[in-house]
């Protein structure tokens, strides 16, 4: 109910405005009809208000009723049309008195008695009986026209008579005119004929309702319009659903229809003037007319708010656009590089077509000089270049669009995977576009979720070694206690110790493992400054010598006395050695050589530790680096087995890169990181 | 002497437990609080010389506590955590804390910095009325320029001339951060040449004596890859 009004409301007020301005459009048409009609008589145009005597289709059918009685007289030969002449004059009733006599043939016609008629001997003008003011009166010689005892000027141009009234009749002779008397008088006020239609009564009472009809709807009008001027928005509404309903059509479509529009309106309005004789027939064929001129008028419009509305898709949407559009969604149906090369030949086959059709009527132009044959020539020729500029743009922005498209992987191949790639909509690369963008979208969410599981787990770990830490605080504490007592016997004693160690070691790793987490989801705070990377691996060894030196290995340093400067995180540099030096002490073959370098070639710092491993190295480079993966695999020994994979977690936080080679029994890190030239420690 | 007084906070109960019989062991008297309106009645109410208390209770947030007893006293603070990082620990210590000690701890470490806290605590007097232009101090750290000794905590530390020199040398400046080679030159008064080794060797043996967790030092730092520095406390 309530979208129903609303759904409503637009098209009732544009139908308010079209109403309103149809009827005032008529009106103003109507006017000026009349003006013309009337030739500027004022009064004439007063008449449907005051007078009907005044009004031009009195007169009409005054000279009418005048020129009947004048040929009844004058050509008296064929009977039944004077019959018919007599009873439509007599149709009137006692609202015409006339009477018409040829002296020559002694011929009379008349309604009123003849001694009656007879001209006052000074005026010369017949004495009419009471109530006949208006009267017509040939004397053989000339017309007098009278009006409440005062004679009319008929030769006036705004009298309204002109055009009603010839002296000159059937080229009939002066001397034969002469003989004919015609009088003809209308009463005041006119009277309905019960025997008969009077003519000039039922014109009367038409005439003052149309004069109210006029008003009527000249009010109308306007209190329409007021109402389509308040509801503007709503009546702009219904415009636009008009645009849309009219923009559907081609404009080859539009351009025909405005052409009978213009017809109509133009056509028409020259016609307008030339109403029937009849007041009634003049009105309905002037009424069709001006309904037609209206409608003509209507259609402007609505090519008018077409044009506003729609723009641009006006001129676009034509046949030849909609014909192209066909085509598309036709090649839609075959792959890619198959529509693209249809085209192409599609192409070629309507040029050839249309240029030979274009021949065609240039040739029958030339022949029989026919203009309209070359006009076709050329608009066809036309549609022939025009279909040609069509395929050249389309090409160059499938080519431009291709360009993107290309641009567009080699950017997801980069690692973007955010930007979208917008192509329009009715381009040709548009699919492959939408589906570069949902492989875009699968991959962003898939690395999301990676991202999301793997931050999941670092969670999860730094959560455990919260949580592993405070029940291992009371079971060191305890042990600790158990530790102290005496009297307790020897195996029980033994028994802690095993407890003691392996809760130590315990803590050990459960601190590993919070520092790896924390590393590899770099979460960690780095304190970068510039320090000298020699120095640094010679402060770790200094600091771990006591555990060298219990290994029986042989460290071979070959590290240069000058500083190697780099910037980075002294603290955690310091970790990854002492990681490093920890796993050589453990895997490397008892008295075996441990070889440190440390060079620096172009800019970059090359730190190496070598050794020779103590077991068979049957795994990769990349396996040794998987977190918990130990070299031994039978997990007895202490370490965490995170050793490693510490060290290449913080090596790369520090801004260095981490690598192992494994040949043969060799076991080989390499660290490399990006040297400060000319450094200055503090 | 009357028993000295530690207050324990924790919300886990056998931690508390633990820690008290250590501190019985030691000779100090235990008061245990396990949520933070038990410790600050406590504080307010008895008079405590020391306090070990976890950042971590689920009820109140440590360092707030922290902050709220040093509102009103002077007494020395340990926290207890089970947070590790460098940031966790300058966070506590700038809150207040004099020492922070991480989970799980070593019961002898943190007897030992109880007893450290303590002493520093209880003869804060004398180090202050004794401000003396020839004393270095960094925190509990004490060097007499006059007699040559080192005091840590108000104990003397047996140090042998060479080591001596070091220190008095890093506590001219503390903070300061010396090469190896300004170390050797200065102390050994010879050309250094590849002494990172030697220098190394004696900063370890100082820390061995002075430091209560050698691994985690406190005032005998290493800087990684440009020297060695007294923290300036």
């Amino acid at each position: 109910m309530d979208t129903k009004l609303k759904k409503s409301k637009p098209f009732t007020a544009w139908i308010c405005f079209f109403l309103a301005v149809s009827i005032l459009v008529g009106l103003f048409i109507t006017c000026l009809a009349a003006i013309d009609y009337s030739g500027g008589n004022w009064e004439a145009l007063k008449a449907p208000f005051t007078d009907y005597k005044s009004s031009i289709a009195f007169k009409e059918r005054t000279a009418n009723y005048y020129d009947q009685l004048f040929s009844l007289v004058a050509e008296p030969n064929n009977i039944n049309r004077a019959e018919m002449r007599k009873m439509s004059l007599d149709d009137e009733g006692k609202n015409l008195k006339y009477y018409a006599y040829n002296k020559s043939t002694g011929l009379m016609v008349q309604n009123i008695e003849a001694d009656r008629f007879s001209p006052n001997s000074e005026t010369n003008i017949p004495v009419l009986p009471a109530g006949y003011k208006y009267f017509w009166y040939f004397d053989g010689q000339k017309l007098w026209v009278y009006d409440h005892d005062k004679p009319v000027d008929i030769k006036r141009l705004d009298s309204g008579y002109p055009r009603l009234v010839q002296d000159y009749k059937y080229g009939l002779t002066p001397t034969y005119l002469s003989s004919i008397q015609v009088l003809l008088a209308v009463k005041d006020p006119l009277v309905k004929n019960p025997y008969g239609h009077s003519g000039y009564y039922e014109e009367q009472q038409l005439l003052s309702v149309i004069g109210w009809i006029y008003i009527s709807l000249l009010v109308l009008g306007l209190l329409l319009l007021i109402y389509a001027i308040i509801r503007r928005p709503e009546k702009r509404q219904f415009d636009l659903k008009l645009a849309a309903w009219s923009g559907q059509m081609w404009l080859e479509v539009k351009i025909l229809l405005s052409l009978l529009a213009l017809i109509l309106v133009a056509g028409f309005s020259f016609r307008v003037s030339s109403g029937g004789s009849d007041l009634l027939d003049g009105l309905l064929s002037f009424t069709v007319i001006s309904c037609a001129m209206i409608f003509g008028l209507w259609w402007f419009y609505l090519m008018l708010v077409d044009l506003i509305v729609n723009g641009k898709s006006f001129f676009a949407h034509n046949s030849i656009t909609s014909l192209l559009t066909w085509y598309r969604k036709y090649e839609k149906r075959y792959p890619w590089q198959k529509s693209m090369l249809k085209r192409a030949y599609m192409l070629v086959a309507a040029e050839t077509v249309l240029a030979l059709i274009s021949v065609m009527f240039l040739l029958d132009a030339i022949e029989g000089s026919n203009g309209l044959s070359l006009l076709v020539a050329v608009a066809i020729a036309g549609t022939g270049i025009y279909l040609i500029y069509r395929y050249l743009k389309r090409y160059e922005n499938t080519l431009s669009d291709l360009g993107k498209l290309i641009d567009h992987i080699k950017l997801i191949k980069n690692g973007d995977i955010q930007n979208r790639l917008e192509v329009a909509e009715d381009s040709d690369i548009y699919p492959a576009a939408q589906n570069l963008n949902s492989i875009q979208e699968g991959m962003s969410i898939a690395v999301a979720e990676k991202m999301k599981s793997e931050r999941m787990k670092i969670d999860l770990i730094t959560n455990v070694s919260h949580d592993l830490k405070t029940p291992l605080t009371s079971i060191i504490s305890y042990v600790d206690l158990l530790n102290k007592e005496e009297d307790l016997p020897e195996y029980v004693n033994d028994y802690i110790k095993i407890l003691a160690q392996k809760s130590e070691r315990l803590k050990n790793l459960i601190q590993d493992l919070f520092d790896l987490s924390k590393a590899s989801s770099e979460n960690i705070t780095v304190d970068k400054e510039e320090l000298d990377l020699a120095r640094l691996i010679k402060q770790t060894l200094a600091d771990m010598e006591e555990p060298i030196n219990e290994s029986g290995l042989t460290f071979r340093l070959n590290i240069p006395d000058e500083p190697v400067y780099i910037v980075s995180d002294g603290k955690k540099l310091y970790r990854v050695w002492e990681n490093l030096i920890t796993n050589t002490l453990k895997y490397s073959l008892t008295g075996s050589r441990v070889f440190v370098d440390l060079t620096v070639d172009g800019g970059v710092a090359l730190a190496t530790i070598k050794n020779t491993a103590n077991y068979e190295m049957n795994f990769s480079e990349d396996e040794i680096l998987q977190r918990f993966v130990r070299a031994d695999e039978s997990r007895t020994t202490e370490g965490s087995g995170l050793g490693l994979s510490i060290a290449q977690s913080f090596t790369q936080i520090c801004g260095g890169q981490f690598s192992i080679k494994i040949d043969g029994d060799l076991f080989k890190v390499e660290l490399r990181f990006v040297t400060e030239p000319g450094g200055q420690v503090n | 002497m009357e028993k000295q007084r530690v207050l324990v906070v924790d919300d886990d109960r056998e931690i508390v437990n633990a820690i008290a019989i250590n501190l019985q062991n030691e000779g100090y008297e235990a008061l245990k609080a396990f949520d933070r309106l038990q410790a600050l009645d406590i504080i307010s109410t008895q008079n405590v010389q020391l306090i070990i208390l976890d950042v971590m209770m689920p009820k109140l947030d440590g360092l707030s506590t922290t902050l709220k007893i040093r509102e009103e006293k002077n007494i020395p603070i340990i926290i207890l955590s089970a947070k590790s990082e460098d940031t966790d620990k300058i966070l506590g210590l700038s809150m207040g804390a004099d020492d922070y000690v991480t989970k799980p701890f070593n019961n002898m470490e943190l007897m030992a910095r109880v007893k450290s806290q303590l002493r520093r605590y209880l003869s804060l007097g004398d180090i202050n009325g004794t401000n003396r232009p020839n004393l270095l101090q960094s925190g509990g750290l004490c060097f007499d320029l006059e007699s040559h000794t080192l005091t840590v905590d108000g104990e003397l530390v047996k140090l042998t001339a060479t080591e001596t020199k070091i220190m008095e040398l890093l506590m001219r400046s503390p903070g300061r951060i010396f090469p190896a080679e300004e170390i050797y030159e200065r102390v050994w008064e010879e050309p250094a040449y590849r002494v990172e080794n030697t220098v190394m060797v004696h900063i370890r043996r100082i820390r061995e004596k002075i430091e209560i967790n050698p691994k985690e030092p406190k005032y005998l730092k290493v800087v990684w890859g440009i020297g060695y520095k007294i923290e300036k406390i």
